[in-house]
């Protein structure tokens, strides 16, 4: 090391009291600071988050990201991903109980995210399985965008129609739903999962065999196609190609 | 990179930005934002530099910071540097985490002796985990701190001396600085040597709510305060790599492009100059 790297006592503290500065309510110049700050993670919060910003409304939504972002800054500098916590905070406030289908519409918007910035795979080709016979052996390894999650209301169905800009009131059957994003080359496909094909890419996750995982699938529809069901998901991006081939 | 005018590279520009016939267009982009394992976000930004000469302009190093740069912030910068190749790499003057906390912000210290020490340090650190030299741009200011012991000027000389960066001066954080705390735009910029100067950073500010102070917004035009200080900057130190840089309102692509065009030509004029 070519300079002195030695601890910088008094630069520390200036930096402990302007945060703190910052933290107030400021005046001045420090507002500058305050608003750059604030608005830079509630800009984040809001790209990350836009359909439960949509449902919560300007006004609501900034409010609640101002309060997020004081209970959970950012702790890197990168904020493409922000936010990882909000969901389950959501569903920590009292305010949510009003709209209970927001903290699982926050989980999926998460999801889809995480899809669309994970690394990169070659998925997996239906020629790999054509012709085998393995299937109480065979383990395959989840595709690395592959997001899937069981929620216990219709959150699926009040994200798509927020997607597709519905106005008005609400109105869905309360039910749970099951939701999968793939991420196969660029572009992330959202996919309907019912409660066999949540509990097949389940048992996939878990590593159960592809044969061990469609008998757990069955069990909850006997009249499940299971052939069809992992045919879509295969064709969907789900699985990684077993000799992966990350792009660089 | 030959010492053109280039643009802050936009998503919503991506198309025109790959079309774009300008000669010596380059782009540059905020590092942290492709600091992401893969996707789409990523393959947009391979494409911009299969056809021009990309710049790195870090934001969140937390450079002036009294901790060491974070490794893993360091390693993920390496990977974008190996991958992208870009012709400049550039980090502020500023102070971004504390105690685990970032701050989407550039955050201003006191030039004391000790910041000076702790600063080359941390620049010799990033400087030695990319294996190249960096760029540090001059902060803006809205708050004049007690306690400096050198003029800003001196403060970025010295470093340049200390760690073989060089420097990115961005005209517009030099008009705002002046306007808010009262200091003389020109002579600033004339402190500054023409061998130290690697890129300039021309924005667009405007004044906050209280119509006190300028701020370094990014979201409107360059305006001609700012075009007249870079005429005489580049007049005297020559022909450098600038950039126009917006971040909020965006313009569209040939908006921006006609600022770019203005920067060339100064450029151009200032090369036939010297020529």
């Amino acid at each position: 090391m070519p300079f002195s790297a030695g601890a910088s006592p008094l630069l520390l503290e200036f930096q402990r009291g302007f945060a703190a500065a910052i933290g107030a309510s400021a005046e001045g110049p420090m507002r500058v600071y305050r608003n750059t700050v604030v608005s830079g993670c509630v800009d984040a919060l809001r790209d990350n988050y836009p359909v439960v910003a949509r449902l919560l409304g300007d006004e609501m939504f900034e409010a609640v990201a101002v309060d997020f972002t004081t209970a959970c800054p950012p702790r890197q500098p990168i904020l493409a991903l922000y936010g990882e916590r909000f969901p389950d905070w959501i569903e920590m406030q009292g305010w949510a109980s009003d709209v209970p289908y927001v903290p699982d519409v926050a989980r999926i918007e998460r999801l889809q995210l995480e899809s669309l910035f994970a690394p990169d795979a070659e998925p997996l080709g239906m020629t790999f399985l054509s012709g085998r016979d393995d299937w109480a052996k065979l383990q395959l390894p989840l595709h690395p965008a592959a997001r899937f999650a069981w929620l216990s209301t219709p959150a699926m169905s009040i994200w798509l129609s927020q997607l597709n800009c519905a106005d008005g009131e609400l109105e869905f059957d309360w039910r749970s739903e099951g939701v999968l994003f793939t991420r196969p080359a660029l572009e992330v496909e959202r996919i309907r999962l019912d409660a066999s094909g949540h509990r097949f890419l389940f048992g996939i996750r878990a590593g159960e065999s592809v044969g061990a995982a469609a008998i757990a699938a069955s069990s909850h529809d006997p009249d499940v196609d299971i052939g069809s069901l992992f045919a879509a998901l295969v064709n969907a991006g789900a699985f990684a190609a077993r000799f992966n081939r990350s792009l660089p | 990179m030959r010492p053109a005018a280039g643009v802050g590279f936009k998503a919503e520009h991506f198309a025109e930005a790959l079309a774009a016939p300008a000669a010596d267009l380059w782009f540059e982009v905020h590092a942290e934002n492709y600091m992401v394992p893969g996707g789409p976000r990523l393959a947009m930004l391979e494409a911009i530099r299969r056809e021009r000469p990309l710049s790195l302009h870090g934001v969140g190093m937390s450079l002036a910071g009294a901790a060491h740069p974070d490794p893993d912030h360091l390693a993920a910068l390496r990977r974008l540097v190996d991958r992208f190749e870009p012709a400049l790499v550039s980090e502020h003057l500023a102070w971004s985490r504390l105690d685990g906390r970032c701050f989407p912000d550039l955050l201003p210290v006191p030039r004391t002796n000790e910041v000076l020490s702790r600063l080359a340090a941390n620049i010799g650190s990033m400087q030695d985990a990319l294996g190249r030299e960096i760029l540090i741009e001059n902060p803006t200011h809205y708050l004049a701190l007690r306690d400096h012991q050198w003029s800003e000027t001196s403060f970025l000389c010295e470093l340049a001396r200390r760690t073989g960066c060089k420097l990115l001066i961005d005209v517009n954080n030099v008009a705002v600085g002046a306007h808010n705390l009262g200091y003389d735009a020109r002579a600033w910029l004339e402190a500054i040597p023409e061998k130290l100067v690697g890129e300039i950073h021309l924005a667009g500010h405007t004044l906050d709510g209280e119509g006190t102070l300028l701020i370094d917004s990014h979201d409107a035009p360059v305006s001609d305060d700012v075009w007249q200080l870079y005429e005489a900057f580049v007049g005297r130190i020559g022909a450098t790599p600038t950039l126009i840089e917006r971040d909020g309102n965006l313009p569209p692509f040939a908006e921006l492009m006609s600022e770019r065009h203005r920067a060339h030509a100064i450029l151009g004029g200032s090369l036939a100059l010297a020529a």
